[in-house]
């Protein structure tokens, strides 16, 4: 990896971001509520891939064999 | 391919990053993970875990992210591909999380910045689409994201879980 100033330069391999405590603090704030409303908007209306929406429901299935 | 990308910072859950975008001017980023709380409220499965991804230029003054500016400050390529490497953090803590995303639309332009983000997808994402679901909302609905079709809104999720 090389590094040049605070750019990186590493194709898509992984790296990892350094915890900053000052950021804590937004903890719980509502950011972009607009938009998401909007996109609660369009998954109330378009939902998931069926894919993802079967899995999860296989998943509860099994969750609640397994009580 | 060697991609440049900005260094990240992120707080004690993973959800909040920022960084440092430099150009004419440099400006402050956040990149934000919203979670999709009650999904049932919303018609999908309760256990659903989908989080939204929103970016923008930071405002220290009043805390407020804007997600409509336009930076003009010549490193757009940069800045997307550290908003995309931020996903592969977030996934070390939620690696059953997929991440939903549409770009923003200002009053009176065209869903320009969902195309520019098809690009980028386009771009850095078919390197890592061994580990990568990406799936796009089209006309017809959700379908495999194909380089050559216009979305108005992005899925991701980890195809086998690295994190």
């Amino acid at each position: 990896m090389k590094a040049k100033g605070n750019i990186t330069k590493n194709g898509y391999a992984f790296e990892r971001s350094t915890y900053n405590p000052e950021l804590d603090h937004l903890i719980g704030k509502v950011f972009f509520k607009e938009k998401m409303e909007r996109a609660r908007a369009f998954l109330k209306e378009h939902g998931l891939p069926k894919d993802i929406v079967d899995e999860l429901n296989r998943k509860s299935e099994l969750e609640k064999d397994n009580l | 391919m060697q991609i440049e990308k900005y260094k990240t910072e992120t707080n004690i859950d993973n959800l909040i990053y920022t960084f440092e975008s430099v150009g004419e001017k440099v400006i402050k980023k956040k990149v934000i993970y919203a979670k999709f709380n009650n999904p049932e409220n919303i018609g999908l499965p309760f256990n659903t875990i989908v989080y939204n991804l929103g970016f923008g230029d930071w405002n220290e003054e009043t805390d407020e992210l804007d997600d409509e500016v336009i930076s003009k400050n010549g490193d757009t390529e940069i800045v997307l591909a550290t908003v995309a490497g931020t996903i592969f953090n977030f996934w070390m803590k939620y690696p059953n999380a997929d991440v939903f995303f549409m770009g923003s639309v200002p009053e009176n332009e065209t869903p320009r910045r969902t195309r520019l983000y098809q690009m980028k997808i386009n771009r850095y994402f078919a390197d890592i689409s061994n580990n990568v679901n990406i799936r796009g909302f089209a006309e017809n609905g959700w379908e495999i994201f194909s380089k050559h079709k216009n979305y108005i809104a992005f899925l991701i999720s980890q195809k086998n879980q690295v994190f």
